[in-house]
């Protein structure tokens, strides 16, 4: 939509280079709000401030410019060119699971494990280590980019014990299969969480260039693989888990292929009160508890 | 506050002081309060009465009894002063009448006379206090020592259109500097420029805290920036202005005492609020599909507390539930004043005399560019006005800002007392 010419120039008065803001943001108070945040960011040099702010009118993601994203309850997540920037949908999911179902459970036979399928950044399985210290958690990506970034992210946090593996999540290996569930007694994780790329690609126009212009496409598009891989491979590894997703038929292809004698799933909406994931335990398992609702 | 003041005055004092410094009756006390003090003597330290105490009155007769024994243990004090200065005062009177009398003796004398005087008027406030508290005009939490340091300060403009909203940027520029000057640690929770001036603000709103809580001056930002609160008033040619003429425009500010955030009470009290259902939240309402669709940056949150209708929105945090938390926090402060509001309105008008002006409606400062003066509307005794609006407005002159609150103090203080002697 255009910008009208009389917010262009309100704009100008208050800033010369707030209009420039204006095309990302579309309200001066937004923009305003953007421009202080990379202000602060570039405050001794004037050119990279500049800099940043003709990128910004070309859509390249605030997160990009200023290299991190506040995540979780303390975590800097740095972001980089070829890997997904955290939403605060995600962010919203990490705060669920820490708060409503891991927030008292613990394990007297064994460490309780985590795996983060599509690690990406690592804000997920970082996020949980943060809240709960004592866990072992294994991020799975496929991307070389992504695991070196989510361990650099790993270190500025200063968390420990938390494994990333460069691994296809679709199709795993023999050995990414043992390390992930490599207890002797039950060969079950306690919970797998995922970020899987959802977007469908027939949604591709409408996207905003920041997203379709920088965002790496691998950790975007898809519809049912992973949903379907969950179903086939992975749900029988683990006692409960925590998808996100974008789409109804999504959320029915994890509901009505799983066997309901043996599963409940639920839906998540998120703060928009838009379907955002699905999630689910195990009847008899140790972690079904944590879930009443 | 009351004791500080003094300190800063002390010399303004000593020099009003130099012309009756003989006269050992010129600190008088209060005739009510004599009647107070008599009547402690009678039933606590005397115990020639014996009241009738339950188990509900206890914790008040206790109290009572702890107040009365300091105003009696002050008064004591304040007599024996009296006594030595008397001492004082009669051996310098003889030893003026020797011509060939010690100069350096005459001299020495002298300083401890003005400290006498000094102390008297620290004691005297002191009696004053303690009747106040007493007589339930006063409750400790109102004592400037137990008073929250920090503070919520809230601009926005009154009536006046774009030319307020000018102003008001104005003030909040004033209140930054204000801060600069006084090296507290300020953080602007919003300020949300105004759309159709460009040069205006439609709202401020920052938080301020003492650099370090500990430190010498057991003054916090709250309670000398507490005398903000109300309306304040500009006169000039507006920048607007085609013709020329001169507006009359006005900005209100509100000042909210800051709970600390670490006491559990105040935790408590937030998280309850989170889980409430009386506050609606609502975040950033994308039309779109969200999720990996879109990468918003907009994280900012709004609070609507439903039985009130008080609004919070906060956008400065580029994370959604920090913003948040800092909402619960500023609808916590803004819930509880108005609780706190109320309750001090019924106690005001349970009594007979309604003390000070306490409304906040009420217009308090002039800004007059015209002839660049500063003038405070609530001060009636003192004489306090600012002829260098600049100066006044920039924080320059920090020392006429000092003046200015101690002034206000004292006004306040005296108000009050006036109120409860004159029932």
């Amino acid at each position: 939509m255009r910008i009208s010419y009389r917010i262009i120039q309100n704009s100008k008065k208050i800033d010369p280079l707030l209009p420039f803001m204006l095309p990302q943001c579309r309200t001066i108070q937004h923009a305003n709000q953007e421009l202080i945040w990379l202000k602060n960011h570039f405050q001794n040099s004037k050119s990279k401030l500049l800099k940043a702010v003709l990128q910004r009118y070309n859509g390249k993601p605030l997160q990009y410019i200023l290299e991190t994203q506040p995540f979780g309850d303390d975590l800097t997540i740095k972001c980089k060119l070829n890997v997904l920037i955290p939403r605060w949908e995600t962010d919203d999911i990490c705060n669920y699971i820490n708060t409503k179902i891991l927030k008292n459970y613990a394990r007297t036979d064994k460490k309780v494990k985590i795996i983060d399928l599509c690690s990406g950044s690592g804000c997920v399985s970082l996020a949980l280590k943060e809240k709960n210290p004592t866990f072992e958690i294994v991020g799975v990506d496929i991307s070389d980019d992504c695991i070196q970034l989510a361990t650099e992210n790993k270190i500025l946090n200063h968390l420990q014990d938390v494994q990333y593996i460069q691994g296809n999540v679709l199709r795993p290996s023999s050995s990414l299969m043992n390390v992930l569930t490599s207890e002797k007694d039950a060969k079950r994780v306690d919970m797998i969480v995922s970020n899987p790329p959802y977007v469908l690609h027939s949604t591709l126009p409408q996207l905003n260039v920041s997203v379709k212009k920088y965002e790496p496409s691998l950790a975007l598009f898809g519809n049912l693989q992973f949903y379907e891989n969950f179903v086939n491979v992975w749900s029988n590894h683990c006692d409960s888990f925590f998808y996100e997703l974008g789409e109804e038929e999504q959320y029915l292809c994890v509901q009505n292929n799983l066997d309901s004698n043996v599963w409940s799933v639920f839906k998540w909406m998120d703060g928009n009160d838009k379907l955002r994931g699905v999630y689910g335990y195990r009847k008899n398992s140790n972690i079904s508890k944590m879930f009443n609702i | 506050m009351i004791y500080r003041s003094f300190i800063l005055n002390k010399r303004l004092l000593l020099s009003n002081t130099v012309i009756k410094r003989f006269n050992h009756d010129d600190i008088l006390i209060h005739p009510r309060i004599l009647q107070k003090i008599e009547l402690i003597t009678k039933n606590f330290i005397n115990k020639e009465i014996s009241p009738e105490i339950n188990q509900n009155s206890l914790s008040q007769y206790n109290n009572d009894i702890k107040q009365g024994t300091k105003l009696y243990n002050l008064f004591n004090r304040f007599n024996e002063l009296k006594e030595e200065k008397k001492e004082l005062v009669s051996l310098l009177e003889l030893e003026k009448g020797n011509p060939e009398g010690d100069k350096e003796l005459m001299a020495e004398a002298e300083t401890e006379l003005d400290q006498f005087n000094f102390e008297f008027s620290k004691i005297k406030k002191q009696i004053e206090t303690t009747y106040l508290l007493t007589e339930k005009y006063l409750t400790e939490d109102d004592l400037p020592e137990n008073l929250p340091l920090g503070c919520i300060l809230e601009i926005r403009p009154g009536v006046g259109g774009s030319e307020a909203s000018i102003f008001t940027k104005d003030l909040f520029n004033m209140y930054i500097q204000l801060c600069n000057k006084k090296d507290w640690n300020y953080n602007i929770i919003s300020a949300i420029n105004d759309e159709s001036t460009a040069t205006g603000m439609s709202e401020a709103i920052i938080e301020i805290n003492p650099i370090d809580s500990l430190g010498d001056g057991n003054i916090g930002c709250y309670n000398y920036l507490r005398h903000e609160t109300g309306v304040h008033r500009v006169q000039r040619v507006p920048e607007t202005e085609s013709k020329g003429r001169m507006h009359t425009s006005t900005s209100s500010v509100l000042v909210l005492p800051l709970h600390d955030k670490e006491t559990e009470n105040a935790k408590a009290a937030i998280l309850e609020l989170s889980k409430s259902k009386d506050v609606r939240i609502e975040v950033m309402r994308s039309s779109g599909k969200g999720g990996q669709h879109v990468n918003t940056t907009n994280s900012a949150v709004k609070l609507t507390h439903e039985p009130t209708g008080i609004t919070v929105y906060i956008q400065t945090e580029r994370q959604q539930h920090k913003n948040k938390a800092k909402a619960f926090q500023l609808l916590y402060t803004r819930l509880k004043d108005q609780k706190d509001q109320a309750s001090h309105n019924t106690e005001q008008n349970m009594r007979k005399h309604k003390v000070g002006n306490v409304d906040r409606s009420n217009k308090i400062r002039s800004y007059n560019y015209q002839s660049s003066r500063v003038s405070d509307h609530r001060l009636q005794q003192s004489v306090w006005q600012s002829n260098d609006l600049d100066g006044f407005i920039n924080a320059d002159n920090i020392n006429k800002w000092d003046e200015l609150i101690i002034c206000l103090d004292e006004e306040e203080f005296n108000s009050t007392l006036k109120a409860a002697l004159n029932t």
